[in-house]
């Protein structure tokens, strides 16, 4: 007992066994493999059915019902073997160097990608690439290896062409694979018998009407190769863009950021994120909204350049899902962490501070105190930062808990009474108002005053455990006129766009005494510093502009001019001219009458 | 190389003539491939039916021929193939010039042969 099948060759019904339906429908498609490219390759595969009905039917009656394999076999033994009589005809067309090129490009179109099941380490992926580019599959393999170092590149790859290149089951597909089915030598033996017989009665090729079709066919090939190129040049581009998204991909998820490498979002984690599942969902959802379109790109790009048509719907659907799923996660995570920041909290603390003397003395406390306690992961950059900017934070680790560290900065303006008042403003963000008044107080920031000495610390921190909220501290220096403050070379760092009457830059101020005037801070050892506002003055009253052979002084409005008249020099209270032949006219407001004459 | 170029000269000549070959049948009256087939065999041009499609369906796209679909009593409905105009005058050519060849053909190898 055998199962059937039942079948519809043009318009007839067949009843046929499962092995020979299995035969005829390999022998089928392989056929129409030959003639998908050609003119009118759906008529031929029409026409050939309708014979093989024909054939079936004749193998059929009343006592035979069901198509077998002999009949089957049969049938393919009158039809003949696709690649027999499709190249012959397509060899008929062509002459001479047509016909060379009409092979080459047969040849690369029927060539197709598979994977190889007969030589297969993993997938027979790659046996099936080498197969297809005709090189030894050691060099695909050594290839593959190698990329494993670029972040694991050709695991992707391979993965992704696992599952859209299909195995090559049969026979067909092999040859299809090693693109060997259609070439001349294989034709030539199975026509090489009855070539003999015309041999000798025939002498030449014998029409040229034909030869204009077929320069015609060679030129669409011709436009086919040329489309099959680009489309594959285009597909390497994506391939190569694929694969360095899916090394930043890749890298950024693990952390081993290549560029950074102290990029420690992992540490951050724990002190952004309201809870640890927020964070597991950041990450997944970035996985997926990036991870699907660059999954999405190297599909694209494998399947341009290998002309693999793979088409799943089901697969576009549900990675749209997915992705639309994993950006609703991600907006709602982004979201949630956002409203952390949304209400913000000031702590104001006044001081006032007595007995200070005529000059202040600002000075800076060692931070390598509070850096003891804490170990960081990367302590090089970190004291790099503390000498650029004041808005950095720091992540320090005490007793294996996590604490933010950041920088305080320090401005000065007037004092409005007499006595000098220090205001510390620790600020934080929060979800509310309640919340972030929490956080502003888990700030723990101190100075400390000797005598007329004031000593800052650099950093602040926050209690241990509890989040970053974009907490700082600025510290407001409040100096009634007439005291001096000196600042000590330490605290530059600390300082804050500090307003002057020069414009000095607080890097300059720092090592020299400064006097609070009407007008601000004044410097008053600053001999030889070069003034920012002072250069700015200068510019305007001394500017000279040079044009040509004229030389414009602006304050004046005098001129100098030399060219083949000579030197002219006009002033307001002046005028010199010196021509060609040696004369010189001097006109001044003083003595102008007295040259005139002369 | 050079055997590579016999091969496709034998070839031609082969599908030069099958090409004569069916003109000539379809000139003595209509026909759908199976007849053509049937008429070819004794000849032994055809040694697989396959060929036989793809010329049929370029020579009827290069206008040399026109269809026409009959019922069949005894399968799928046939496609009779006829000669054109332009086929019957390229039928004509082909004859003349396919005469010619023969006659040339044959007293070279004559020629040949006595020598």
């Amino acid at each position: 007992m055998n199962k059937t099948v039942t079948i519809n060759i043009s318009g007839i019904i067949f009843h046929i066994e499962e092995d020979a339906y299995q035969t005829l429908s390999n022998y089928l498609r392989t056929i129409k493999g030959y003639f998908s490219k050609t003119d009118g390759g759906n008529e031929i595969m029409a026409d050939i059915e309708a014979r093989i009905a024909e054939l079936l039917q004749q193998k059929i009656n009343l006592n035979k019902q069901v198509v077998l394999m002999p009949d089957v076999e049969n049938v393919m033994e009158i039809m003949g073997k696709p690649e027999e009589f499709a190249s012959d005809d397509s060899n008929s067309q062509n002459t001479d160097n047509e016909q060379q090129h009409a092979h080459a490009s047969a040849e690369k179109i029927t060539r197709r990608l598979f994977r190889n099941p007969d030589e297969k380490a993993i997938g027979g992926v790659c046996s099936g690439i080498a197969a297809y580019f005709d090189i030894d599959t050691v060099w695909v393999r050594l290839a593959m290896f190698l990329l494993i170092f670029f972040g694991g590149l050709s695991l992707w790859v391979y993965l992704v062409m696992w599952i859209i290149i299909p195995l090559a089951q049969t026979t067909a597909d092999k040859l299809a694979m090693r693109g060997e089915a259609i070439n001349i030598d294989n034709i030539s033996k199975t026509i090489k018998e009855e070539a003999e017989e015309l041999k000798n009665r025939y002498g030449k090729n014998f029409d040229s009407k034909r030869f204009t079709a077929n320069v015609k066919n060679g030129a669409s090939a011709t436009a086919n190769t040329i489309a099959n190129v680009i489309g594959r040049a285009i597909g390497l581009f994506i391939v190569f863009l694929g694969g360095t998204l899916l090394i930043a991909y890749i890298s950024s998820i693990f952390g081993i950021s290549v560029v950074n490498s102290n990029s420690d979002l992992v540490h951050w984690k724990s002190v952004i994120f309201d809870s640890g599942a927020d964070y597991v969902w950041a990450i997944i959802s970035f996985m997926i909204v990036f991870g699907i379109p660059v999954f999405m790109l190297l599909f694209t790009g494998i399947k341009l350049l290998f002309k693999i048509s793979y088409h799943n719907r089901w697969l576009n659907y549900s990675l749209g899902l997915v992705w639309l799923i994993g950006f609703v996660l991600g907006f709602y995570v982004t979201v949630k962490t956002v409203k952390q920041f949304a209400e913000t909290s000031k702590i104001k603390e006044t001081y006032v501070l007595h007995n200070m003397g005529d000059t202040i003395v600002l000075k800076l406390n060692p931070s390598s105190e509070i850096l003891k306690t804490y170990t960081f992961e990367n302590t090089d950059d970190i004291e790099n930062n503390f000498q650029n900017n004041h808005n950095s934070y720091f992540l320090g680790e005490e007793k294996s808990s996590l604490s933010v560290l950041g920088l305080a900065s320090l401005d000065i303006t007037e004092s409005p009474s007499d006595s000098v008042e220090l205001i510390i403003y620790n600020t934080s963000k929060g979800y509310s108002k309640q919340d972030a008044n929490q956080n502003a107080k888990s700030i723990k920031y101190s100075y400390k005053q000797t005598n007329n000495t004031l000593i800052f610390d650099q950093i602040f921190t926050v209690l241990n455990g509890q989040k970053f909220r974009a907490q700082s501290v600025n510290i407001k220096l409040k100096l009634p006129k007439g005291k001096v403050v000196y600042f000590d070379n330490s605290v530059k760092y600390l300082l804050d766009d500090v307003d002057n009457t020069t414009n000095t830059w607080d890097g300059d101020m720092a090592g020299r005494r400064w006097i609070m005037t009407d007008k601000g801070l004044a410097c008053i050892d600053c001999n030889g510093l070069d003034d920012d506002s002072d250069e700015d003055d200068n510019n305007k009253q001394k500017r000279i502009i040079i044009q040509g052979t004229e030389i414009n002084i602006d304050e004046n409005g005098s001129n100098i001019k030399i060219d083949e008249n000579g030197l002219k020099i006009n002033d307001k209270d002046a005028k010199i001219k010196i021509d060609e032949n040696g004369n010189i006219k001097i006109k001044t407001t003083k003595k102008e009458k007295a040259v005139e004459d002369k | 190389m050079e055997q590579v170029n016999t091969d496709n000269t034998k070839a031609q000549m082969r599908k030069g003539v099958l090409e004569l070959c069916i003109l000539s049948i379809l000139s003595q009256g209509d026909a759908y491939p199976t007849e053509i087939i049937d008429k070819l065999k004794d000849t032994k041009l055809v040694v697989v039916e396959g060929t036989l499609y793809p010329l049929l369906t370029r020579l009827k796209n290069t206008g040399l021929l026109g269809y026409r679909w009959e019922e069949s009593t005894s399968g799928p409905p046939r496609k009779y193939y006829k000669l054109t105009e332009i086929g019957e005058q390229y039928l004509k050519e082909l004859q003349i010039s396919w005469e010619e060849l023969v006659n040339a053909v044959n007293s070279t190898i004559e020629k040949g042969k006595k020598l």
